[in-house]
This record gives C-alpha cells, sequence and structure tokens, in this order.
C-alpha cells in the first residue's frame, strides 16, 4: 500500500487542463457549471470537439475509436471534464447503447450506429421502463411480432431521458410472450422517426421536460435492427446495466462540485454583517458533509485502480457508492439552496433547456438559477438505476447472503 | 391542557375540508398552474366570507376574537389541501399588523383586507438578513411632503398579486439595531414600486421589491418611529407557527397519498407496499408527522402562555418542523418512484412547498443557531426576560 499520487496520472491530468482551456467555449462551461441538467445543443457541440480531437469514446476499445487510457486516466478525464463545466456525456449513446452494439450488434450496425455516437450527431434516447415496469424490469410488456422482415413494436414506454432529442431508440421488447420473464426479451434499435412513434415529454417537478414517454403504434422496425439473438436481449440488459452502475454510480466529481460551489457561495453570502460560512452551525454540516465526500472520493479511488466490480468480486461495492453517493448529493443541493437564502425559494427559468433564457436578467446572485431545480431533480438519483431500496437489498444479499423471506 | 376540538374548532376544521374537497381539487389546481394562475382573487374572498381571513381580529376590529390555534386548524387543513393563495403571508400577518398597529386611522383598508376584497403583502425581509427581522438596509427619510422610501425587498410572498405593501425600513440606527425599524404602507401602483420576478418554486406568488425613491405621505408610518421591529417579531412569530402548521397538513397529504400509491402499486407481481422496507420507512414517515404535530403544539402553547421564551422556541419549531416536513414529503416521492418526480402526481407538490416555506422568514441555520445561542444563555428566560429580537 502507498499513497504517493502517480506522476504520469498528474502529466495526464495537465495534459487534459490544458486541452479543457483550450477547447470548451466559457459560455458551454458556464451553463455545465449550472445545477440545469446539460443542454442537448451543448452536449451534441462538445461532443464534436471531442471527436475531432479523438477523445469523445475513451472507454471504447481502441478498434471503435477509444483512447486505449488505463481505467485511471478515463476516470481523470471525467473528472476534469465536469469540474470545468464540460455538458455531461450523451451516456445513452457512448455509455450504454455504443457497447452493447460493439459488443453484440452485426457489422452493419457498428458500420451503420458506432460513427454517429462517436461524433455526437445521431442522439440515443433509452427505452427501457414501462408504466407497469420500473423496478421489475423483466414485467415489461412492449411487443414485437415479426411480420416478413419486419417487427411490428407496440407498447409504451417511460423516464426515457431526453425523449424529445431523440434520434434513434434502443429498446427492449417481448418477443415470446410464453416464456419466462427474462427469456423472452429482445433489444432492438428504432429510428424515432418511425410512422407509429410518439414522444410525448413529461413535466417533472423541477419545471423541466427532459423526460418523456415512447408510444409506439404498429411502428414497423426492419428485422436486421435487433441487436444480438432474438430473446437474448435480457443478457445484453445485465451489461448494460452493469456498465451504467460502475461508472456513474458515485458521481464523485459532482459530490466535490457542490462542496467547492457551497464553499464559495457561502463566502460571498451575507448573514448580517459576516460572511454565511463564519456561522458555527452551518459550518459544523458542512465539515461533516466535506468529510463523507472525501471518504467516498477515496472510495471510488479504489475500486478504478483495482479494476474492481461486481464480477471479480467487489461486493456490491457499485450499489454501496450509488446509495452513498445519492444521499450525499441530495443532502449537498439541499444545503446549497439553503446558501442563498430568500432567492432559495423563486422559481429560476431553465436556461438550458430553453435557450430564449440564456443572458435573461434574474433576482438573486448571478449563481442562484439552478440549485432549486437540482435540488429538486436529485430527488430522482436514489430512484433511477435502481432505487436505494433495491440496492440495499442487492447488497444485503451479495454481501451476506442475505434473502427475503418468500411471500 | 386538552387535546380534542371544541365543536366550534370542529366545525372550522370540517368547513375548511369540505372547501377544499369543492373548490381545490388536484386537477383544478394544475390547470390553473398550467395558466400561471397562481392567485385567484374569487378563492380569496371566499376565504373573507368563511372568516379565516378575520379569525384572529378582535370583534371590536371587525374580527372574529379566536385566538391563533383556530388559525393553525386552518392553516393545516390548506396545507394538506395544496392551497396557491398564501393565508398566513398575506392573509393573517398583514391585518395583525394592521389591526395591532393603526386599526382606526386604517379602518377601510382593514375592512377590506378581513373581506378578502383587498390584497396585502409584506416587504419585511432582506437578501443579507436571513430571517433577523432587524437586519434592514432599506431606508426611509422624512421629508417635506412626506416619507421617501429606497431599497430592496426579497422573497416578498405575494408581491406580484398585492395592492398594497407593508414595508419595513430603517428611519435611524446601525443596519442591524434593533431601534430604528419602521413600517410604511405603500400602495402597489404608487411610482417607483418595482415587483421583480414573478413566482416561488412552489407556484405560488412571490418576487423581489424594489423601492426606488417611493413617496408616501406621513400618514403612511405605522405605528411609532423606529419602534416596529418588535411588533415585526411578534407578527412573524406566528405566522411561523402557522406556516408550521400547514407543513403538518402536508406532511400528512403526502403520508396519506404515498400509503394509498404503495398499496395499489405492482411489481414483482405483489403490491409494493408488501416490501418490509417500504413498510419501515412509511412508519418511519408516521412518526416524524407525530413529532411535527407535537412541535406545533408546543409553540401554539407558548404563543398561548405568552411565554418569554415564545420566540426563540418558535425557530425551534421552524427548524425542527421544517427540517423532517422536507424528508417525509422526500420520502414520499422516493416511495411513488419515477412517478413522485413528474407534475402528474400529487406528491411532489408538498415536497415543493416544504421547499418554499423553508426559506419563508428565515431558514434553518438562522433559527438553530438562534435556538443554540439561546441554550445558552438559558438564565435569561429563567428570569423571565425576553432575548433581544434579532440574536
Amino acid at each position: 500500500m502507498d499513497f504517493k499520487p502517480d506522476i504520469s496520472e498528474q502529466a495526464f491530468r495537465n495534459e487534459v487542463r490544458v486541452f479543457l482551456s483550450e477547447n470548451l467555449p466559457s459560455e458551454i462551461a458556464a451553463r455545465g457549471r449550472s445545477g440545469y441538467l446539460a443542454a442537448a445543443d451543448d452536449q451534441r457541440a462538445w461532443q464534436k470537439i471531442l471527436a475531432k480531437k479523438g477523445w469523445s469514446v475513451p472507454h471504447w476499445p481502441v478498434e471503435y475509436g477509444g483512447t486505449g487510457w488505463t481505467a485511471a486516466q478515463r476516470y481523470i478525464f471525467d473528472e476534469e471534464c465536469y469540474l470545468a463545466g464540460a455538458p455531461t456525456p450523451i451516456i445513452s449513446g457512448i455509455g450504454l447503447v455504443g457497447p452493447v452494439i460493439y459488443t453484440f450488434g452485426s457489422e452493419e450496425q457498428k458500420r451503420r450506429h458506432l460513427p454517429g455516437i462517436r461524433s455526437g450527431d445521431v442522439y440515443w434516447i433509452q427505452g427501457f421502463s414501462e408504466p407497469g415496469a420500473g423496478s421489475d424490469l423483466a414485467s415489461l410488456r412492449t411487443s414485437a411480432v415479426r411480420d416478413g422482415d419486419h417487427y411490428i413494436v407496440n407498447g409504451q414506454k417511460i423516464w426515457t431521458s431526453k425523449g424529445k432529442y431523440g434520434d434513434w431508440n434502443f429498446v427492449l421488447v417481448r418477443t415470446d410472450p410464453k416464456a419466462k420473464p427474462q427469456a423472452g426479451i429482445s433489444f432492438i434499435l428504432i429510428d424515432v422517426r418511425t410512422p407509429g412513434v410518439t414522444v410525448r415529454p413529461i413535466e417533472s417537478l423541477e419545471g423541466s421536460h427532459h423526460l418523456a414517454e415512447v408510444f409506439y403504434d404498429n411502428a414497423k422496425v426492419p428485422v436486421e435492427n435487433l441487436v444480438g439473438e432474438e430473446n437474448k436481449g435480457w443478457d445484453y440488459t445485465k451489461f448494460l446495466l452493469f456498465n451504467e452502475r460502475a461508472f456513474y454510480g458515485a458521481e464523485a466529481p459532482a459530490l466535490k462540485r457542490y462542496i467547492q460551489k457551497i464553499r464559495r457561495y457561502a463566502s460571498l453570502e451575507r448573514n448580517g454583517d459576516a460572511p454565511l460560512i463564519s456561522n458555527p452551525t452551518f459550518a459544523v454540516r458542512l465539515a461533516e458533509y466535506e468529510l463523507e465526500v472525501m471518504a467516498i472520493d477515496m472510495s471510488v479511488a479504489q475500486v478504478i485502480q483495482a479494476g474492481l466490480n461486481e464480477r471479480n468480486g467487489g461486493n456490491a461495492i457499485g450499489s454501496i457508492l450509488k446509495v452513498r453517493g445519492t444521499e450525499l448529493a441530495q443532502k449537498l443541493t439541499d444545503m446549497l439552496v439553503e446558501v442563498i437564502g430568500d432567492y432559495g425559494a423563486a422559481f429560476f427559468p431553465d436556461f438550458n433547456e430553453d435557450a430564449k433564457f440564456r443572458g435573461a436578467n434574474h433576482i438573486g446572485p448571478e449563481y442562484a438559477p439552478g440549485l432549486m431545480a437540482e435540488l429538486i431533480y436529485r430527488r430522482a438519483s436514489s430512484i433511477y438505476g435502481g432505487t436505494n431500496e433495491i440496492q440495499r437489498s442487492l447488497i444485503a444479499k451479495t454481501r451476506f447472503g442475505l434473502q427475503s423471506a418468500k411471500s | 391542557m386538552r387535546f380534542d376540538l371544541t365543536e366550534e374548532q370542529k366545525l372550522l376544521q370540517e368547513s375548511a375540508s369540505r372547501f377544499l374537497e369543492r373548490d381545490y381539487g388536484f386537477e383544478k389546481r394544475r390547470a390553473r398552474v398550467k395558466a400561471g394562475d397562481a392567485f385567484d382573487r374569487r378563492i380569496w374572498k371566499t376565504f373573507g366570507e368563511m372568516g379565516w381571513l378575520s379569525i384572529i381580529v378582535p370583534e371590536r376590529d371587525g374580527g372574529l376574537g379566536q385566538s391563533v390555534i383556530e388559525a393553525a386548524l386552518v392553516a393545516e387543513e390548506l396545507g394538506r389541501g395544496q392551497v396557491l393563495e398564501p393565508y398566513v403571508a398575506c392573509g393573517i400577518l398583514p391585518v395583525k399588523l394592521l389591526t395591532g398597529l393603526a386599526h382606526s386611522r386604517h379602518a377601510d383598508l382593514v375592512a377590506g383586507l378581513l373581506a378578502g376584497e383587498v390584497v396585502a403583502a409584506l416587504a419585511h425581509s432582506e437578501p443579507q438578513a436571513r430571517g433577523n427581522v432587524c437586519d434592514v438596509a432599506a431606508n426611509a427619510r422624512l421629508g417635506s411632503s412626506g416619507w421617501r422610501i429606497n431599497g430592496r425587498k426579497s422573497l416578498v410572498v405575494g408581491a406580484p398579486i398585492a395592492d398594497c405593501f407593508i414595508v419595513s425600513a430603517r428611519t435611524s440606527g446601525d443596519r442591524t439595531s434593533e431601534q430604528g425599524v419602521s413600517l410604511f404602507l405603500v400602495p402597489a401602483d404608487a411610482p417607483g414600486l418595482r415587483v421583480e420576478g414573478n413566482r416561488l418554486m412552489d407556484w405560488s406568488s412571490g418576487a423581489d421589491v424594489v423601492f426606488d425613491n417611493v413617496s408616501v405621505g406621513s400618514d403612511a408610518l405605522l405605528g411609532n418611529v423606529g419602534m416596529a421591529a418588535p411588533v415585526l417579531q411578534d407578527v412573524i412569530d406566528e405566522a411561523i407557527v402557522l406556516l408550521c402548521a400547514e407543513v403538518v397538513g402536508a406532511m400528512e397529504g403526502a403520508i396519506d397519498v404515498t400509503a394509498e400509491y404503495i398499496k395499489t402499486r405492482k411489481q414483482f407481481g405483489v403490491a409494493i407496499g408488501s416490501f418490509q422496507a417500504l413498510q419501515h420507512r412509511m412508519a418511519d414517515m408516521a412518526i416524524e408527522l407525530v413529532q411535527a404535530r407535537s412541535a406545533v403544539y408546543r409553540a401554539l402553547q407558548a404563543i398561548q402562555l405568552d411565554s418569554p421564551r415564545k420566540s426563540i422556541d418558535i425557530s425551534g419549531c421552524k427548524a425542527f418542523v421544517t427540517r423532517i416536513g422536507k424528508w417525509t414529503t422526500s420520502q414520499g416521492i422516493q416511495l411513488h418512484g419515477g412517478y413522485g418526480m413528474t407534475e402528474e402526481y400529487k406528491v411532489g407538490q408538498y415536497f415543493k412547498r416544504l421547499l418554499v416555506i423553508d426559506g419563508i422568514f428565515g431558514r434553518m441555520d438562522y433559527h438553530l443557531n438562534r435556538y443554540a445561542r439561546a441554550i445558552a444563555h438559558q438564565d435569561w428566560s429563567d428570569q423571565g426576560r425576553k432575548l433581544p429580537i434579532g440574536t
């Protein structure tokens, strides 16, 4: 055991920082640092800039455009991008469907779809959850029935992130209604412009419309859009969900940025004659949160250095980091709203989602917009990607072999 | 002590819940917020007709002459019903200030307020004040023709719809001194008065009010010059308790809709309410509700007995009740899953209401700190002396 920082990693970090300072447009960075979810136009623009440098899909195999970086380098890259205010990547594309296509897809699918994912030209959206299939995803009912060289797709998906920006949709469909729930599912790619496909945005509590329902009414999808084998979709999904949890669960960079923001804003905000940060009640709470974040950051470093994961005996570390990371994110965003006092109650329109509010005047400090939206949005992070209740059950089962009593 | 309601109190509570059933269904409310309609004057007039705006006003001033306990019963029902109109901030608060300070001079205005025909808003807070009513940078200067007011007021509940404002401004002293805070009555259409912003996160009405050389007559002064801070603190203390009563209603509402949801929502072939993790969460929420309600009772008791610790105990109540109220309503969202995050379900509106109440009249950092400092000066209250305002 040795805690000295790695010099070559430090050099890599500097290289990334130089690249960011020269290539990340400042308006995009300012929007990226706000609490609003990334703007789809900014995500695409940034993906293009990264693609030009060859850095848009670092974690992919080199043959498909990856960088060949170590896990530690990839993490440093993600963290530096995040801290600089780069928009979050189009995860549904580069993080979810991309790896499924290059791992399980046909040569034709790779040739057709991977370039658009790398470049940001094609915005992919996910079609997994359904109104009746949330935590119990395998009970999904959207059906695909073979009809000559097409599937006829009928049903409904929900909670599709960035649905209204979607060009292509990767969808779990039931192709064998008689098989056991997990055994009859297939993974299929659907062009959102296909007749019969309708996207309906959902109004979220914080006021945005980034989620959507997607309806399929006799949508005709060519058979060649099936990924891998029919009825094997559940295996591909497990592979994909594992990627989701391992890479994005703890969100340590986000937690660190919340701490930075709280410190900075609480030094600027006045509490009578003194800065808010000098209020002991406030400072003690921040200290407690910061200690948690520093520990979680070390856990993430360990996971990355050791290449630890569920498959090689990580002992539910992905679930552990997800639970604690999301709980901290909720506490810290709550504290951020507290920092801005009276302005924490105000509604500010989302300038990331609606460009007409960019540069508009608003009441309160310049950093006020987005803080409340983020607090509210963060309530979803203990729900999506497997609720924290499900994660805790997984931890109990994986670590200790504990199972729920059969009811 | 007795905890059961009198017949009169029961009737009051029932009248509120009947009104909510009839006029405040969730779909109606949702259509209203979509149309940007945060304040319905017809509903405000109904509040007046029901007597809710005059509950605490003495009978000699045209009110019902009841106590803050009756007002709390109404506030709790309105919290459960997700009422958008700011009953406490624009109803109880300005009425209490005006009747206490200058009833005879403003009898017509008071009659209009009690009937729900005129709406007043209190512009007391400022960005740096964080709950301290003595921290007032806005100023008023007396000239030959009257007062001239300058400054910015933040989180003025009801500002975009108010007909007039009661504004606190400094007429002497340092920015944070107790002495030298005065209250003025200013019509909303006074030249130089500007409302910035339009709504709060929970769809209710609220904004900044900027006073840019606003001129008012010498009769605009309410009460004695420079002596408003203790009056303001007293009235705001009562308003805080009523907001906490609203929180109790919101918590109970969130718990009720969530209990219903987990009994009907099925995953893995069973109602999700059959999972122990969810049952225990519901149990914890029920525990917090009992605690919250009792904390509000304690604060009502402090008002009724006019305890020397009243203001401090009310600070403690706000810090405590809003914290557990935020947690309980947030868990309502958690147990609803993704649906809880949408505008289409009731539960999220309770959470957003909590987030706004958390911000009004000072946040947890202010109130908890104030309570903590009072612990260090326990002897103050033991001797029956009141703590200085603003500490």
